[in-house]
């Protein structure tokens, strides 16, 4: 199955390079790819395919990666099948900083919005953290849950009123606020990838221990799994793998939400596989959402984040119908 | 004990009531009798708005702009409105002129936040605005404070029959048509001196929906028939028809700028008033597919400030199309 799935990701990208806007052959696409490899070629169809489509697939690719695996996490840690990078307010951190960055320092550009963006998610995930582990009862996921969605509400509206108040940062957040995978160059996934590596790795290494926790914390720690530890590790990595998607992409919803969800419907509970197969399948969403928002308005582009949401709603739901919703 | 009051007693009270109350109902009648006779001074007429026939002074002296674009229409025809809108936050998106008003009149809210009580903190005889922002219960609440004229363009920001129509609502319709036909001569003169350049193919752009993006203006929208239906430019035959129902703009992936803006000799951009681009814009026009454009190629791309809001500020967008665009183009 990981195999069909890894054939699926294969065609998604190549797909990602094949379709777009404006109709390219497939052997000048091809030709184009080959002479980028050799150090040569110019023209409108080696720019649009090496310089627009190239580096938007492989964005597009290690964003749907990072947002599904922090989908995952999430739900694992929290334990709640309906939980995404959302509910830590991750996105709302991200969003909040770069309304500041427009605002009150002049960002201006997407190579600006990555690092308000990042510093934005890694801060709120912070306060989540420490406000949600204070108290005796420390940071238990009902807990980080609740101030994760407090914080998140608390900030979006904070952003809002900004933006509100303050024309230049409304439109500076009219081109990052809705999710965008459109003239996002290699500066961007160079900016972002060690940090969703390194997240993918973090997740890699809390796979097993969150099998244990599924368990129960008691009988967890009595397996030898650190709760403690693997909740920290597990808060990392989401602000790693969200915070960097969220950086290169905007808020794009329901890949984290979704992908680990029918995963799971395939794989069953265990984290480990819950966690290799959904960074493979959320990519194949993301990129196959690009495509779709890439031909269905031409002239135009529908940005990714409307996309998904528009395929992701009614298959979440048409799926729910039809299959039994795989507790955690 | 307190001795029981008399029958007489007990009818002086309600007796020196009625007295008090004759005597303020006497007051209020000469008081309306005042403002009627001041309104018989001044005299009313009736005008046709898009809520239906308002009665409006012939002699407003306290007039509310509570759109947009209104203030600058009722400057190009002399008049200085009590009260307008605050711009504090789009100050760089004015002029000097612009900015000097802003900075002498009281403000009733920002866009789209109109302050009701501010409009009626300002006394106003007359108010006037565009149906963009006064939908019909907000007309209704407007009417209970004043005289209300609001007024309904083709499209969004027809500063054309709208500044018209105000104009005529504050009793200066004349004025409105000498500005009107000193932009209309001027326009025939530009229209004459460049046909050349105007026949060949024009693109005019803004901002996008996406960072990197732009989007192609068209007749429909303010700017847009500023450059294709005034100036009569002919609108490069490369670019997209305009889809029905659209707002004068049409979002452009960034796959297509040349397949769109291949075909345009003279490219035009939206600018502020000192000729900047915005940020977007600004990443736009350095992506390599749009700097290999033929028209960026040989030095066709110009900015020009397009905010028009009335004959007064097409008068000055002209003269700055002329010295920026025309001139240069047709010596190139």
């Amino acid at each position: 199955m990981l195999i069909l799935a890894l054939t699926v990701l294969a065609a998604s990208i190549i797909g990602s390079l094949a379709v777009g806007a404006r109709y390219i052959p497939p052997a000048e696409v091809l030709q184009a790819l080959i002479d980028a490899a050799q150090g040569r070629g110019s023209g409108e169809v080696q720019e649009i395919v090496v310089g627009l489509r190239l580096p938007r697939a492989f964005v597009g690719a290690i964003v749907g990666a990072a947002l599904g695996v922090s989908g995952a996490l999430i739900q694992a840690l929290t334990r709640n099948p309906l939980a995404d990078p959302g509910i830590l307010g991750i996105n709302a951190g991200a969003g909040f900083l770069v309304t500041v960055g427009i605002g009150w320092f002049g960002v201006g550009d997407i190579q600006g919005y990555v690092w308000f963006a990042f510093a934005g998610a890694a801060l709120a995930t912070l306060l989540v953290f420490v406000i949600g582990a204070a108290g005796p009862s420390g940071a238990t996921p009902v807990r980080l849950t609740l101030v994760g969605v407090a914080l998140g509400a608390l900030l979006s509206g904070v952003s809002s009123m900004i933006s509100l108040l303050n024309p230049a940062v409304f439109n500076g957040m009219r081109f990052w606020g809705a999710g965008t995978l459109t003239s996002r160059d290699e500066h961007v996934l160079w900016a972002v990838l060690p940090f969703i590596l390194i997240g993918l790795v973090l997740a890699a290494t809390v796979a097993a221990p969150l099998n244990a926790i599924a368990l129960g914390e008691d009988l967890a720690s009595s397996l030898g799994a650190s709760v403690v530890r693997t909740r920290v590790i597990v808060i990392v990595a989401v602000t790693l793998l969200a915070g960097g998607a969220t950086a290169a992409a905007g808020p794009i919803g329901f890949v984290g939400l979704m992908v680990p969800h029918v995963v799971r419907w395939f794989v069953g509970p265990d984290q480990r596989w819950i966690i290799v197969f959904t960074a493979v399948c959320a990519p194949i969403l993301l990129l196959a959402a690009d495509v779709l928002g890439r031909v269905v308005v031409p002239p135009q582009e529908m940005q990714v984040g409307i996309v998904t949401a528009f395929i992701g709603a009614p298959v979440l739901v048409f799926l729910a119908r039809r299959r039994k919703i795989t507790g955690l | 004990m307190p001795r029981p009051a008399s029958s007489r007693a007990r009818l002086a009270a309600p007796l020196a009531l009625a007295l008090l109350l004759v005597g303020l109902t006497a007051c209020s009648a000469d008081a309306d009798a005042t403002d009627t006779a001041a309104a018989e001074t001044t005299g009313t007429r009736s005008i046709e708005t898009a809520y239906g026939e308002v009665d409006v002074p012939e002699d407003a002296q306290r007039i509310v702009a509570v759109s947009y674009d209104t203030p600058w229409q009722l400057a190009a025809v002399g008049v200085t409105p009590v009260a307008m809108q605050d711009y504090s936050a789009y100050a760089d998106s004015f002029t000097g002129a612009q900015q000097e008003l802003m900075a002498s009149v009281d403000t009733v809210g920002t866009f789209f936040a109109l302050n009701i009580e501010a409009v009626m903190a300002a006394e106003p005889d007359l108010i006037v605005g565009d149906v963009l922002e006064i939908d019909e219960a907000t007309y209704e609440e407007l009417s209970k404070i004043a005289p209300t004229a609001i007024f309904e363009g083709a499209y969004r920001g027809d500063w054309r029959a709208i500044g018209g129509s105000i104009a005529d609502a504050v009793g200066q319709a004349d004025e409105f048509e000498s500005t009107k036909a000193g932009y209309d001569d001027e326009l025939a003169r530009v229209k004459d001196t460049y046909a050349d350049v105007l026949a060949r193919p024009w693109a005019a752009i803004g901002d996008g929906d996406v960072e990197g993006g732009f989007s192609v203006l068209y007749p429909g929208g303010s700017v847009g028939a500023l450059f294709f239906d005034d100036l009569g430019a002919t609108m490069a035959p490369s670019i997209p028809a305009e889809e029905e129902g659209a707002k004068g703009w049409m979002y452009i992936s960034p796959e297509l700028t040349t397949t769109v803006l291949g075909g345009a000799e003279i490219i035009v951009t939206g600018a502020n008033p000192v000729g900047e681009l915005s940020d977007s814009l600004t990443g736009t026009v350095q992506t390599p597919l749009f700097t290999a454009l033929p028209a960026v190629q040989a030095g066709q791309l110009y900015s020009v400030f397009s905010s028009v809001t009335d004959y007064g500020s097409a008068l000055a967008w002209l003269d700055t199309l002329e010295q920026t665009v025309l001139i240069p183009a047709s010596e190139s």
